[in-house]
């Protein structure tokens, strides 16, 4: 029977200071000079520290020889690490390059009113703020949106009054919107826009907490592979 | 060896050198090999001969001295065990404890270290009486010769947590080894 601290009840008896622990684990004192009752340890951990003999050291050959092609392998695929180490920021260069390639496009679409509504929307509100008129979208066409019964959340396109301008129906708020709105929601955000923002943030956490789950285990079986790293970047 | 000496020899060994390799192999191996016995002798050859492996593949990284080094080879068999118990759902503990603990008194591996004062009984002896917590950290400190600090690092502990774990293996192998003397005494008698 142990009690919680790990000692029988009779190992009080076996009580040693912490100096004598020290020089028991370190070797530092001989057999014959060791507290009598833990002769028989000292005895026992001279055995574990003592020299290998030869049958601890049989097949030395074939495992240096194994552990020398290893290195110089190892070696040879470093050349290689490098551009995977570069590879994240290849590809925020790449991303970088996409988005500025698009951006012309985007702009060139806008300002011809080809785009969705609600991006054509978004794109006449950001280019608005920097003085660049584009068609709003087929509603400026068809007059005030209809009155929203559930106010949206707040929208990303925020109101301006250079674009509200062209548009009468955006500058006003919807009849509901002042009473259940807090005061910084859209006034252009209609059920349509809720409904899709509802449906774009409400899709992906599912899929980001998957992807999440899934890229935590990732490095929990590279740290696998990784242990000599995590040990290497312990001791350095 | 030295400090300029161990230099010398890890920087040849990263270059390939099989001398060098074999300089280090003949000081840690034994040494690795003690220590994943005392933890678990089914999984000791593999796990060490998986240490220098991944050691081999990241030597070009490292950069210590030679305590440093043996901590980061202890380092690396040790996650190594823990990766290879992962995969093979194996308790070595739960198995071999009712046996090793209930064997007759002749038969008992602290007499065999008491009388023949061989390492591998040393070894078994650890691995039979200890928990794997204070088993580790004996091994580390006596087998490893890794400073306390080193050891805390090692197993995730704090150095107080490390010193107490030896303590309470210290008391229990010399419990050990009384209960046995006790008994050896009863079957003379």
């Amino acid at each position: 029977m142990t009690r919680r601290d790990g000692f029988s009840r009779d190992m009080s008896r076996f009580a040693l200071g912490a100096d004598a622990a020290e020089r028991l684990m370190t070797g530092a004192v001989d057999i014959v000079d060791a507290p009598a009752r833990y002769r028989a340890v000292a005895r026992s951990f001279r055995a574990l520290r003592a020299a290998p003999d030869s049958s601890e050291l049989v097949g030395e050959a074939d495992a240096v020889e194994q552990i020398a092609a290893a290195v110089v392998l190892e070696q040879a695929a470093r050349p290689m690490r490098p551009s995977r180490r570069r590879s994240p920021r290849v590809a925020v260069l790449a991303a970088t390059a996409v988005v500025v390639c698009a951006l012309p496009l985007v702009g060139g679409l806008a300002s011809a009113g080809a785009l969705p509504e609600p991006a054509q929307e978004a794109a006449a509100a950001v280019l608005g703020k920097v003085g660049i008129s584009v068609p709003i979208g087929d509603r400026s066409k068809n007059g005030p949106p209809p009155a929203s019964p559930v106010p949206g959340p707040p929208s990303t396109v925020a109101p301006s009054p250079g674009v509200a301008g062209p548009n009468p129906g955006t500058g006003a708020p919807a009849p509901d919107t002042g009473k259940r709105a807090p005061a910084s929601s859209s006034p252009t955000a209609p059920d349509e826009g809720h409904q899709r923002g509802t449906g774009a943030l409400g899709t992906p956490p599912d899929d980001e907490s998957h992807g999440a789950s899934k890229h935590d285990r990732a490095p929990h079986n590279r740290g696998d592979e990784g242990d000599g790293g995590s040990g290497s970047d312990h001791e350095r | 060896m030295a400090t300029a000496e161990f230099a010398e020899v890890l920087q040849a060994a990263r270059q390939g050198s099989h001398q060098a390799i074999a300089v280090l192999w003949r000081e840690l191996h034994p040494r690795l090999l003690r220590f994943l016995r005392g933890l678990d002798p089914v999984a000791a050859e593999d796990v060490e001969a998986e240490t220098w492996f991944v050691a081999a593949r990241d030597i070009a990284d490292f950069d210590g001295n030679e305590n440093q080094f043996r901590a980061w080879m202890f380092t690396i068999a040790r996650n190594r065990l823990i990766d290879w118990r992962r995969h093979e759902g194996r308790r070595p503990r739960a198995a071999l404890t009712p046996e090793v603990l209930n064997r007759p008194a002749d038969d008992d591996p602290a007499t065999t270290a008491v009388d023949a004062v061989e390492t591998e009984a040393a070894v078994a002896l650890v691995r039979a009486c200890l928990p794997r917590d204070q088993a580790e950290v004996i091994l580390l400190r006596v087998v490893g010769g890794l400073g306390v600090g080193e050891v805390a690092a090692i197993v995730g502990k704090r150095p107080g947590t490390v010193r107490v774990l030896q303590h309470r293996g210290l008391g229990r192998l010399a419990e050990r080894f009384t209960r046995s003397a006790v008994r050896r005494r009863g079957v003379t008698e």
